[in-house]
């Protein structure tokens, strides 16, 4: 049965990335998988959350659904469902039409991910002209309200500066601003606040919750840090080595996490009373992408894994509508006794 | 303004050093411009003679002293294989050798940034390869090669131009653009095929920058990322580059000019070493300093305009 189309705006299914395969004799069974079997869905006004530790396959998850895979990377299976188009088989003047207007990105780094040479009022009356905005006026109208909204003061002054004259803060503001002019429906948002100090940190969260509820975009945020997820989003997606291994609305994951990596990130967040105590982190490290990974990826660093974990990779387990996990120690009773709470 | 003033004075040191490198060259060269303008058979007293009256009997360093006094005030001394003061016949040789340097700039321009824009574009298919291995071929060919090659083949072969037979401004200015198309494009071969290499290198490496996606991410295409975005950063450090070409140039049309029978200071330099003219060879390396200088001062300049990041200094 397919889900009404107004509620899900993304629908990412069974999705998997692996390196780009030079010879063509090379089987497809041995492409080396950087992204698999990855599902997740994105509602209208949502935000939902991905979070894992570094080298996780959050940024190509992102990049997969923008088209934007590097060079290096392609996608392996797998479909992108945005607004009923399948993403994945657009040709690329029709995912240039979606792309920047309906569908924008903001990345990890301000500071390269602006034209140095380029002054910031034509990067932010880019994607306008790009999408059919043609006269001066209502161009100059549009940027201008863009930039009132992403806090950006002094807006004369700033259209006429390059972006080197500008602070990392400032620039992830231009970053926003001009992903949001088109008004799109969905932002992805790659790490949007990982390269800024704390203060800008939480501005910068707080103009993106606030973006969401006034103009009901939905927003792809991905985060390392579970801290900032618990902040801002409504459904949660953890990543480990490719793979999402637990799933659901951030007050069921983030406060009766069921998967061993879930629970252990959780510890890893600091708190005002764990100041100043060693950070417990999760021993081990992620396997590297070339590594054989037989059974679940998460095994070898697993505290409570047993034989079965080594040789199979568990499929998802619903423990309740709001709540998936992957992983064979979960079962839905131990779920059941607090959603009856 | 600094920067002009301090511009200046090192122009000025790089002109004195230039002048005081050619007078050593001349100082070690062995050979008497007498006995090159009278030949073998004359007399020691007949070279003494000349000698004395072109004021060869006096040191080099005399010479050059009084050269150099007279240069910086605007005498550049009289031409010892002429008899013609030396800035007199430069009004007449510069123009040509100017028209052939920005004729084979123009022509280097024009071949190099659009094959060096369609291998970028294209970058790792067919057109890459070929435009890359022409490129090499280009840049491996001496000049002297190309314009022997084409006043056999398009001169005398083809007949696309007479060879030997230069064509002067005063009396067809056609005819002499015509005329200084071949030399120019033998000139320009070879700093094309560097210079297209060079901006390709450039753009594909402008393309793997985060900037790029940004602009993709917002919808922009392939080939106008490259025009809008790529294309400007690309061409900071190409013009660099710029620069040492134009010296190039100018090295180029040296041969080049006595290949095509071009009557330009390029074989005027060639003829003055060989028979020894000391004021006319001293001046013509200063007006090629100069040009080579003031080139670069504008690509400063130039890439100051494009990018606002970059200090002068
Ligand atoms: N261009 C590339 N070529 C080869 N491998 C790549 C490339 N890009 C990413 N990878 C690999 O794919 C895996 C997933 O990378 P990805 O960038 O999605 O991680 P991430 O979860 O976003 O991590 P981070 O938090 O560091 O941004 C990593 O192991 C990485 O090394
Ligand atoms: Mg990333």
């Amino acid at each position: 049965m397919r889900a009404p189309a107004s509620q899900s705006l993304l629908r990412v299914e069974h999705l998997g990335v692996g390196l780009r395969q030079r010879q063509r004799r090379q089987k497809r069974q041995h492409t080396i998988r950087a992204v698999e079997d990855v599902s997740l869905t994105v509602n209208a006004g949502e935000i939902v959350g991905i979070v894992g530790e570094s080298g996780c396959g959050k940024s190509l998850t992102a990049l997969s659904v923008m088209g934007l895979l590097p060079a290096a990377m392609e996608l392996v299976g797998g479909s992108i469902v945005f607004e009923n188009e399948r993403l994945d088989q657009l040709r690329e003047r029709n995912l240039n039409a979606i792309r920047g207007n309906r569908l924008t990105m903001i990345f990890q780094e301000p500071m390269s991910s602006l034209n140095p040479l380029m002054r910031i009022g034509r990067q932010l009356a880019e994607p306008l002209v790009l999408h059919g905005v043609s006269t001066a006026g209502a161009i100059r109208e549009r940027v201008l309200e863009a930039m009132g909204k992403v806090g950006l003061r002094d807006p004369e002054t700033l259209l006429r500066a390059y972006p080197h004259q500008l602070s990392g803060g400032m620039l992830q503001r231009v970053m926003i601003a001009a992903a949001i002019v088109c008004r799109p429906r969905l932002i992805i948002a790659d790490e949007p606040t990982t390269a800024l100090d704390v203060t800008t940190q939480a501005q910068i969260l707080r103009l993106l919750r606030q973006i969401n509820q006034t103009d009901q975009t939905s927003i792809l945020f991905i985060s390392h840090d579970l801290g900032v997820i618990n902040q801002i989003c409504d459904q949660v997606l953890v990543m480990y080595a490719g793979r999402i291994v637990e799933r659901g609305t951030v007050g069921n994951v983030l406060w009766h996490p069921v998967h061993e990596y879930t629970k252990g990130l959780i510890k890893s967040i600091p708190t005002r009373r764990s100041k100043g105590a060693p950070l417990p982190s999760i021993r081990g490290r992620v396997p590297a992408l070339a590594e054989e990974k037989a059974g679940c990826a998460f095994a070898p660093r697993c505290p409570a894994a047993h034989s079965q974990c080594f040789l199979e990779v568990p499929d998802e387990l619903a423990l309740s509508d709001f709540h998936q996990v992957n992983c064979f120690l979960a079962d839905v009773e131990s779920e059941m006794e607090y959603v009856r709470i | 303004m600094l920067f002009i003033v301090k511009r200046l004075l090192l122009s000025f040191v790089t002109l004195a050093l230039v002048s005081l490198l050619t007078f050593a060259a001349f100082a070690i060269l062995p050979g008497d411009p007498a006995r090159v303008m009278l030949g073998q058979d004359a007399s020691a007293d007949q070279v003494a003679a000349l000698r004395t009256q072109l004021g060869l009997d006096r040191p080099l360093p005399l010479r050059y002293l009084s050269w150099l006094g007279g240069f910086f005030g605007g005498d550049a001394g009289t031409s010892i294989k002429y008899d013609l003061p030396v800035n007199d016949m430069l009004a007449d040789y510069i123009p040509v050798t100017l028209a052939l340097a920005v004729l084979s700039l123009v022509l280097v321009v024009l071949i190099a940034l659009p094959t060096a824009l369609l291998a970028a574009r294209f970058s790792g298919s067919w057109i890459d390869r070929l435009v890359s291995a022409l490129a090499t071929v280009g840049i491996s060919t001496p000049g002297f090669f190309l314009g022997v090659l084409f006043v056999w083949l398009f001169g005398l072969t083809l007949r696309f131009f007479i060879a030997g037979r230069y064509v002067a401004w005063e009396s067809d200015p056609t005819g002499f653009f015509a005329y200084l198309f071949w030399p120019a494009l033998a000139i320009a071969i070879p700093c094309a095929g560097m210079a297209a290499k060079y901006l390709r290198d450039s753009i594909t490496q402008q393309l793997e920058s985060d900037y790029i996606r940004t602009a993709y991410s917002r919808g922009s295409s392939r080939g106008r990322a490259l025009r809008v975005h790529a294309l400007k950063n690309a061409l900071v450090p190409a013009l660099t580059m710029m620069g040492m070409i134009v010296a190039d140039i100018f090295a180029g049309s040296i041969v080049i000019e006595s290949v095509f029978s071009v009557p330009g200071i390029g074989r005027l330099l060639v003829s003055s070493i060989t028979s020894r003219d000391f004021p006319m060879t001293q001046t013509l390396v200063m007006y090629i300093a100069v040009v080579v200088i003031v080139a670069n001062t504008l690509v400063d300049v130039a890439i100051k305009a494009l990018d606002s990041r970059v200090r002068l200094s």
